[in-house]
Order: C-alpha cells, then structure tokens, then sequence
C-alpha cells in the first residue's frame, strides 16, 4: 500500500513541479478521504487528483487515483494528453497526436459515460463510482470545411481496453477481487450438482490484444442553435467477452469446474448521431448510436442541464440500450440519472448525485450526497455518504454492501 | 416563474428517484452483498431415447449421432488424472457428488455404478476408446436391439414367436458379450445385480444368492464346457448364447408350432424338414461338451430363501426322472433328459403331421387359429378318444384337439419305451407313481406359480393339488385313474378282446393287486387330467359360484356347487342331464353327485373349486359305461339271452367296479353293505339276473317276482336315467329312500337338502326344456 500510495504522490507532485515552471495553465487538485464502508471495520483511505496543463499547443489532464486497502486500487491516467499541430489558424483545423476523444475537441462538452457514444466508448472504471471515457492513443484530425463544419478523424494503432476493478486472478484459479470488481459465477449447476468454479485466464498474446487498429471519423456541425456531429467509427469491443471452456476436474475426493476464460474483444462499428438544441429548454443533448456489426445494438441517451437559483448546473438525463438482451448489468440499463449541486453558501456546497437503473427486475440506485466547506482559499472539508441498492444481479445491486460515509479534505492550487 | 416550476420537478425527479429507490433496497445502509451466480450449464436437447427404435432409419442413426456426440462430448469434458480416460476411484467421485447418478440415495447410486463397471468389464475405469467401442457396439447392434424391444413391447399382443426368441437371446448374448473376459465369482456376479433391485422386493434380494447359483447351474447345464462353469465369464457366456440360437435356429418351426405360431397346413416343407433334424440338434449341442448336472438341491435352496414351501414334489418327482433317463440320478438332473424331450417333441410333431390328411393341406382352411381348423385327417387315437355326447362346449375334433392329442400319445409312448421292462406294451406295477407324477407335475406348477409371486411380493398360495386332495387315498385314485384309462377310449372289440383278458385283472379287485395302462391308457389318463381341468374352468367362468378368498384360498359353497350342478349338467353332459330330468333329478343326479361330491372339513360349508372335479370325472365315466356298453348307441341298455355278456352284463360289471374304485379312493363312502350286494351281484347268476331287471327298473325296490327267470331272462331295456337311478339306490339307500317317499332325508353335508321335496327342479333346474343333443349317433337316431 505505502509503495503505491507513494508512486502516486510522487508522480503527482513531479509533475506539478515540472508543469508549473513550464505552461500557461497549471491546475491541480487533490481530494483525500477517509471512507468507513457499512460492513468493514477498518476504514479506507482514498486519494484522488486532476491535475490540468495546457499551453498552446499541449494538453493534458491527468487523473490520479487510489485507495488504500486488499480491495483497494490505483490509477494514474493521462486523458487527455494532446499535442496540437495546427497547419491553418484561421479555419483552426489541427492535427493532433496522443491521446484524445475525437468529439471532446468539438465543443466544451465532453463525452460522458451517461452518453450514449460514452457507453460504446473505452473507459476507465477503476474508480467504478465515477467511471470516465477514455481518449483514443493515437493521431487525429480536426479540419474545419466551412463556418461551422469540421472534419474529423482519428486513428489508433492501440487499444486499451475498459479498465475496471481487477478479479485479482491467482494461478491456482483464486480469486482476489478488488473492490466494485463483479464476480463471474462461484459454482456452476450442472443438472442439479453444484461444483466450485476454480477459473484459468488465458490472455493469449498481449501484442495481439494491444496491437488493434482503430478508425474514427465524423461530420461535426455548430449552429447557434443546433449542433450536430455524425461519426462512424470502428474499434475492437472495449468490454471483453469471455470465452469460456470448462471442464469437470475430477480429483481423488472433489470435483471442480474448471473455466478457462479467454477475453475477446471482437470488433464493432457503429453509427452515432447527436444533437444538441442550444435554444431549448434544458439545452437537450440527444443521442443515437446504431450498431453496424449487430444491428440489434442501438444505444440512445438524452440529456440537458439547466442553472437555477444557487443551482449552478443541474444535470439529468436517460441512458438506455435498446434490442439487444445481455446476461450481464450494465450501465445503461434504463439509467436515469440527476446531478444537482447546490451552492448554500459561497463557502458551502451541497452535492447530489443519483443514478438509478430502472430496467425491469435490474432495478438499482446509486447516491451520492456530499457537502463541501471551504474554510480557507484553496482547502475545504469534504464530508460524504455513497449509498447503493438494488435488486440482485443489478448494476448498482451488486455493490449494495458497500455503503460507505466519508471526510476528508480538498485542496486545489 | 417557469424556471420555480422547472426548478420543482427537478426536486420532484429527485425524490421520485429516491422513492423509486425504496422500492428495491430493503435498507440504505450495510446490506448484505447479493449472492454469486450460479452458473448453469445449458444442455442441448437430445431426442427421446425411444427414438433409437423407431423404424424409420434415418431418424434411428440420428438419434444414435446425438447421444453419441453428447456422450463424447460429457466424457472430453470430465478431466482425471490420465488423459481420456477415468480411473473407478474417480468415476466414483462424480458419483458422490451427484454428477454421475443413479439413483437418489448416492450409497445406492455408488454401488450401481461399481455394477456397471463389473457388468461391462471396466475393472480399471473407462477410456474414450471404450466409449466409442459401446457406441459401434450400438450402432452395429441397432436392429437386434429393435427386436428385442419391439418384442418386449409386443408381448401382451401374441407377435412373440421362435425367431423372435432367437433374435432375443442372440442380442442378450451379445450384450453380455460386452463384459469382457474377465470372470466374476458368484459373489461378485451377486453385488453386481443386486443394486438393481429395487428395497420394495425384499424377498428378490433375499433370494440373489441362491438365485445366482442357479443362474450359474442353469448356464452351465446348458452350456457345458464352452463356458467356466461355477463362474460368469461374460464372454464366454455371451459367446454361448449365440452359438445357442445358431446351432438350435433350424429348430424354430417346430417351437413354432407348439406355440402355434406356424400354421402347419402352409408350412410343411419347414416343418418337416425341421422335425427331421430336431433330436439329432439336441444330440450334437449337448455331445463332447461335458454339460454338467443339475443339482435338485439348487431348487430347493432358492425356494427355502423365498420362504416359500418346499417343492418336496419336485424332488419326488426327480426320483423318477433316473427311471427316465438312467443319466440323472435324484439329486441331478442331467442335460441329456433334453434328448429324451427332443424325441417326445419330435414324434409328437412326427405323428401330428402324418395324421393330416392330404386333402386337409390342399383345403388351405383360411381361419387364423389353425386350431381351430376341422380335422379331416385320420389319427386312431383321436376317434377313440373324442366323444360328441359331452363336453362339446370346450371340446371339438379340430386340429388343435389333435394336435394335443398326438402331445399326449407321444408322452404315453416315451413313457411306455422307457419303463415297459418286459416290452408286452403295458405299464403294470409302477402305475401308482406315475399317475402321482402327473399330480405332482401339477405341483410343479404351483410351485412354479409360487416362487413368481414371492419375488413379486403376492401372497403365496400353500395349496398343493396333493396336500388338497388328502382325503384320497392314492391307491385308490390310482384305481380310478387306471379304470378311466381303459374304460374311456372307444375300443374297438379286437382290441376289446385283447384288453380284456387283461381288464377282467383290472376289474377285479379283490384278486388283483397291480393294474396296467397301455398306450391308449396312458393317453387317456392325460387327456382325461386336462379335460377335467378345462371343465372346472369353463364352469368357475361361466357361473358365479360367489367364491370368496380367505387366507390366499378361494373357496365355494357346496351349497352353490349343489345349485348349480344341474345347469353344468345341461351345459356339458346333455345326456347324463335329460336321463336325469326323465327319471326324477333329485333320485338320480341329486343322489350321485350329491354322494360324489367332497364332504369340506367340519365347522366350514364351503370346498375349494377343484372339487367340481369328481363331479365331472364320474359323468365321464357314467359316459364311458354307455359308450362301452350301448353297442348299437340307441341309448338304450338291452338284455339278449343269446349273449353270454350283453349290455346288461357290461354294465354290471363296470358299474360294480366303478363303485367299488370310488369306494377305495374315499370318494364315494364305504358301504359295507354296497360291497357285499355288488359281490354277490357278481358270482351269483340268479342275482344277476335281478340286477339286470333293478337296471331298467332303476331301483331294487318290488322286484322279487320279477327277479325270477323267465322273467328276468327278458327284462326290458335300461336307460342311463335307471341305470343311474339303482346307482344311487346303491350309494345311498336312506337319500334314495325318503326321495322316494318325499320326505326328507339324511343331510351330511350342505346342498343336500337340495335334493329332497324336489327344491332343485323347482328352484334349480333352467326350464323344463331338455338339453340338446349334438352327437351323430344322437342325430342318426332322430332320423
């Protein structure tokens, strides 16, 4: 724990120091808290950081993670990490090498994981509670066509699949799962008999799994009041599908499944189209993304925000799969979700998050209410309580035993 | 204003999400963690497993392809510590855990599986090769397969037949084959069958030892020195089995036939040439091969672990198989008595089809039963013994009547062969116990019946037609027996002649100790044993006797019996029946029957159905008195002064004799006084001379003038009615003497006061209307 905690700490502030003697925008952040989750005795340490740089031609945001702890994690992601070459300033079209989403670089709005285009995008779930789209490593174009039309294309020689919780995969079919990780079955039902399930992961080649090309390519449209972007792109499935063989392995007294799991990630392509209407209530932002490889995969989200009163930005939205059935929660099971930060005071914040799944028999809920106190410039006091529920085999349900509450501290500079 | 409203519903969404949230959540703090998955294994489906008897082909591989895909499919998936293959350690472990189960108590289902590994000869466990091989096996065997289940399906509708059989014991024979060649100890061979039982028959399991010996007895009589004697060698045992049906396939026809399954009028090129090589079959199947004894003791040993009484009639019985075949001693039976079967077999089948006439084989008789068939042939047997006057109801001169027929003079034939020492065609000494044979073989049955319904968990019925029928005394049913073998047949005066000189032996009983039966005899007496018994039960199925059932035994009222006597009477002996009605029912019928028919055991009113039996056997006989006497069959028996022995004197002489038989067999009462009047009937001319007028008086009642020649050298003709009537003057003076009087009378047992103030022709008798006569010599007579 104390060798990763450090790694973190020290790229953290490395980079802080590097970046701070050397571009125009240097922003940081880091969050500590001390979470004490409903069914553990101990509690866990939990360390998160932004930190931003930009000049002008460069930008990066890099996102630090980590919690302490057998079931904890740690990350240290750079996304985006662009460098910009731009060959026309007037029509402010650009190449740009490294790591990006194609679409963040159309308007401020990024690309969400309650997106639509984000639940078919790559993400970073490690933190599971606040997963993230993940940029595309590779070169791009942004090459504007008219007043408000660009051109825009990516491509990737390298696919990093969706990061989430380690199962934690011992050689002798263990499992040491991370926290939020979900666990495949732990014993299979063969006609009546229940056996233990001891797994095998085969990764096969990793050159094979990283060394995946990945094409994107889009109109996007600005109006002043419609905004408009069409994309096709094409890239291997950011979830793995387990390919799994078992067998029965039959010792002197005892008799296990043994699963062999091999992780695929069979290409897909999609069509996606979204709209926003800049003029209407809420500033909607509509969603369609269509499989091309399945046409039963179609993926729909719709989206808005408003400002109210010392409501700075609420936010609310649907997220939902259409057609195809899965096994499996997932994010955009019928997702409903509503943001609502308030600003009591100028001093003092109060943060709400839920999102609920609402698709039958997968109902779950997820909330997050925090509240902020900034008692000096730079420093505030975080306390928050994460509460989740839900029916079993739910995307929120599977994590329901760990409600946690936590304080800590935040310190932007 | 609108941005309150919005501002509202958002709050609205907000608790709505948290209300929804209620809904699902049973708290909001430190629930538990939902449990895991369980994975399930998703099979695909597989066809019915019916369907690999289908008679369509194609659907019948099929089937076979997807069982056999599963099956290579389940065992690739299952890993041991060897490639493709499971040691039995391991094979057990998937049967401790439930995945290889056989049955819902896993201690059961382990040993069943440790049963098929024996059964299959997998002692080291089983490989993926030997896997496939059982499949091939399959494939190879599909057709036999076929057979054998379409055979077991189709029982109950009669498609059972000899190539069927053979088909049978060829797949079994090739299923056991699959064993291997290792051995099994009686022991083992035990534990391998005994987890099949189902706990439900106790007595099976009970019996598995001793049944195994005699399974192993059985196999290696049969098999003799092609198999391990003593042991289960599946191969060897397989292997026997299908030489069995190879070497013994020729031989069908004639099973055939007995089972009547053939119709011997379209295949008699088969049959012939079948019957032609059938005794030399047996022959060669049981020379050189050292085919042991059977030991007897087996038998019992298997009878005592079911609990069951001890078949002591099937040992008796084995003391008389050595005289019969010298090679069997009394405690084994050796195979080659088979060859004394075969020879029985073969001149039954020889004689039944040299008796069919070759009109009879072109007429191509088109009914489905060629049982049923009119018999147009020519077998001497057959003439003497088949009487039109009764039991034509059950009885007709068809094909089958000869064909069983032919079965008994075959026996009749063997036996004589066997055990006439001096070779003059007669059986004299040993007749006692061979008419005891005959009973006890009926016991066999019994026994047979008895060790079927022990394993099946049925109550089993102690009764033995011996042990029932203890109040006769052997000697004397000897007597009788050996009577109706020679009365009954329709001698003709030749050979009338000849037995004669031998039959005035018989008749005498006071000179004469020992009797003799010849061929016809012996014929006669099976016959007659089987006659009875298809009497009794087309009685018990055609009238409701009220039977109750008490301890496993049924029983009748002699009271019903006594009611009922008359419609039996009307329904098979038509003429004993009109006779009767003619002459008064109560005098005559009531009197006899009621004299015949078996007193039950004090304190009880009730008899068991076989003794309908005496009954029937005496109209038999009073029959055979008018077939044998009434020579010009005009239903009358007439007086001739020229004839030194006319019909009167042959009715005498039999009926003496009759009565005096019944007498010593306990079926008629001892009358001292009857003894003595049929003796003095006997050496006493003048005597005689007033019998033969009580004969057509029908009573010894008013004779004395009468009785006095010349009178009684012309007396007028007597009837079976008056015949019958001076008969039960004879049993029973006192009965006989109040009916007279119309009174009532002495009641001994219930039923008899039937007899008396006419209640049985008021209450009992269907109609006044006579019985029809279908005889020819009845019809002749009419014209």
């Amino acid at each position: 724990m104390g060798y990763f905690l450090s790694t973190v700490l020290s790229f953290f502030f490395g980079i802080s120091l590097v970046a701070s003697n050397s571009f125009a925008l240097f922003k940081n952040e880091l969050q500590t808290q001390f979470y004490q989750y409903a069914n553990e005795s101990q509690p866990s340490f939990y360390l998160n950081g932004l930190s931003q740089i930009q000049s002008q031609n460069f930008e990066t945001k890099i996102h630090t993670y980590y919690e302490s702890g057998t079931k904890g994690s740690w990350s240290i992601d750079p996304d985006p990490l662009r460098l910009d070459f731009k060959f026309n300033t007037e029509k402010k079209s650009f190449l740009w090498i490294g790591r990006e989403h194609p679409l963040n670089l159309t308007r401020s709005k990024k690309i969400e994981a309650t997106d639509a285009i984000g639940a078919v995008w790559t993400q970073n779930q490690l933190n599971a509670l606040n997963p993230r789209v993940s940029g595309w490593l590779g070169i791009g174009l942004h090459q504007n066509l008219a007043e408000n039309i660009t051109l825009l294309f990516a491509y990737s020689p390298l696919f990093i699949p969706t990061l989430g919780p380690s199962l934690g995969f011992s050689e002798n079919g263990d499992l040491h799962p991370k926290r939020y990780s979900r666990l495949p079955p732990a014993s299979v039902d063969t006609g009546g008999t229940l056996l233990p399930i001891r797994y095998q992961l085969e990764v096969g080649q990793i050159k094979e799994l990283l060394l995946q090309n990945q094409f994107f390519t889009g109109i996007a449209h600005e109006g002043k009041e419609l905004s408009v972007d069409a994309t096709f792109f094409s890239a291997p499935r950011p979830n793995a599908v387990p390919l799994t063989s078992a067998k029965l392995a039959v010792a002197q007294n005892a008799v296990t499944a043994k699963v062999e799991i091999e992780p695929q990630f069979p290409r897909e392509e999609w069509v996606t189209l979204r709209l926003q209407i800049k003029n209407a209530l809420f500033k909607p932002t509509i969603e369609w993304v269509q499989g091309v490889h399945d046409w039963s995969a179609q993926f729909a989200s719709l989206s808005g925000s408003y400002a109210f009163g010392s409501f700075s930005s609420i936010q609310f939205g649907l997220l939902s799969h259409m057609g195809d059935e899965s096994e499996d929660p997932r994010f955009s099971d019928l997702l409903a979700f509503i943001k609502m930060p308030w600003s009591i005071t100028d001093q003092l914040e109060f943060k709400n998050l839920i999102q609920s799944t609402l698709l039958n028999a997968r109902q779950s809920i997820y909330w997050l209410s925090e509240i902020e106190y900034s008692f000096m410039k730079n420093f505030s006091a975080i306390g928050s309580v994460r509460m989740l529920a839900g029916q079993n085999y739910s995307y929120f349900g599977d994590w329901r035993a760990e409600d946690s509450a936590g304080i800590g501290m935040r310190w932007t500079w | 204003m609108v941005k309150s409203i919005y501002f509202r519903i958002t709050i609205g969404l907000f608790c709505a999400s948290l209300i929804t949230s209620c809904g699902f959540s049973k708290s909001f703090w430190g629930e538990k963690a939902p449990p895991r998955k369980i994975a399930l294994v998703k099979s695909e489906p597989l066809p019915d497993l019916i369907d690999f008897f289908s008679e369509q082909d194609d659907i019948a591989k099929s089937t076979l392809a997807q069982y056999e895909k599963f099956i290579l499919k389940s065992f690739d998936q299952v890993e041991g510590k060897e490639k493709n293959k499971l040691s039995i350690e391991e094979l057990l472990t998937l049967g401790r855990t439930g995945l290889a189960k056989l049955s819902n108590d896993q201690e059961l289902s382990l040993r069943r599986i440790r049963s098929i590994l024996a059964v299959l000869g997998f002692k080291d466990g089983i490989s993926r090769e030997q896997i496939i091989g059982l499949i091939n096996w399959a494939k190879d065997n599909r057709k036999q397969a076929k057979s054998f289940y379409d055979t077991l399906i189709n029982y109950e509708q009669n498609e059972f037949n000899s190539s069927k059989l053979i088909d049978i014991i060829h797949f079994t024979g090739s299923l056991i084959k699959l064993g291997g060649t290792d051995r099994l100890s009686e022991e083992e061979l035990r534990s391998t069958i005994e987890p099949w039982i189902p706990q439900k028959f106790p007595h099976a399991i009970k019996a598995l030892p001793s049944g195994i010996t005699l399974i192993n007895e059985v196999f290696g009589s049969l098999c003799g020195d092609r198999i391990e004697i003593g042991y289960w060698n599946a191969k060897k045992n397989g292997d026997c089995l299908i030489a069995l049906t190879e070497h013994f396939s020729s031989t069908a026809p004639v099973f055939d036939l007995i089972f009547k399954k053939i119709n011997p009028l379209t295949k008699t090129e088969e049959l012939n040439e079948s019957n032609r090589t059938f005794v030399s079959k047996f022959e060669t199947w049981l020379k050189d091969h050292h085919h042991p004894a059977f030991k007897t003791k087996t038998v019992g040993d298997f009878a005592k672990q079911q609990e069951i009484p001890e078949p002591y009639h099937f040992f008796q019985l084995t003391e008389w198989i050595p005289k019969l075949n010298p090679e069997s001693t009394a405690e084994s039976f050796s195979p080659t008595f088979f060859i004394t079967l075969s020879k029985v077999v073969h001149n039954w089948i020889d004689t039944f089809q040299k008796s069919l006439s070759d009109s009879e084989k072109e007429q191509q008789c088109y009914k489905r039963d060629w049982s049923k068939c009119e018999f147009k042939g020519k077998f001497e047997t057959v003439d003497r013994l088949f009487n039109d006057e009764y039991a034509t109801l059950i009885r007709v001169k068809d094909m089958g009547f000869v064909f069983q027929i032919t079965l008994y003079d075959s026996i009749a034939h063997d036996l004589l062969t066997k055990l006439d020492q001096d070779q003059n065609g007669l059986l004299e000494d040993d007749i006692t116990d061979l008419i005891t044979i005959i009973i006890r073989l009926l016991d066999s049955n019994a026994f047979a019946q008895n060790v079927v319904n022990r394993i099946l968990e049925k109550p089993v019925t102690l009764k033995n037609t011996e042990a029932s029928m203890n109040n006769i005394k052997r000697h004397g049913l000897a007597e009788v027996a050996a009577l109706a073998s020679e009365l009954i047949p329709d001698r003709d005066s030749s050979q009338r002649t000849a037995i004669r000189q031998i039959s005035s032996q018989v008749y005498d009983t006071q000179k004469y100790h020992t009797y003799a039966l010849d061929r016809l005899g012996i014929t006669t007496f099976l016959y007659v044993f089987n006659l009875l018994m298809e009497l009794r039960q087309q009685a018990l199925d055609t009238y409701d006797f009220e039977p109750e059932s008490i301890a496993s035994t049924t029983w009748i009222k002699r009271k019903k019996i006594m009611e009922l006597m008359p419609r039996m009477l009307r329904a098979q002996f038509p003429r004993i029946y009109n006779e009767c009605i003619t002459q008064g029912f109560e005098r005559t019928c009531g009197v006899i029957y009621s004299e015949v028919l078996a007193s039950p055991e004090k304190g009880s009113d009730s008899l068991e159905p076989f003794e309908i039996d005496t009954m029937n056997l005496t109209s038999i006989l009073l029959e055979s008195i008018m077939n044998r006497c009434d020579r010009n069959k005009n239903d009358k028996i007439s007086t001739s002064a020229l004839d030194g022995f006319d019909e009167k004197d042959c009715v005498i002489s039999i009926s003496q004799t009759l009565v005096t038989r019944l007498m010593n067999a306990n079926i008629l009462d001892e009358e001292k006084k009857t003894r003595t009047i049929l003796k003095i009937v006997k050496w006493l001319p003048p005597v005689k001379w007033a019998a033969k007028v009580a004969l057509q008086r029908g009573t010894m009642n008013g004779i004395s003038w009468r009785a006095a020649p010349p009178f009684s050298l012309a007396s007028r003709p007597a009837t079976l009615g008056s015949i019958m009537s001076l008969a039960a003057e004879f049993m029973d003076p006192a009965k006989s003497e109040a009916i007279d009087n119309n009174t009532e009378g002495p009641q001994t047992d219930a039923g008899d006061e039937l007899i008396y103030m006419n209640r049985l022709t008021k209450n009992h008798i269907p109609g006044a209307k006579m019985a029809d006569r279908t005889s020819a010599a009845f019809k002749a007579s009419q014209e």
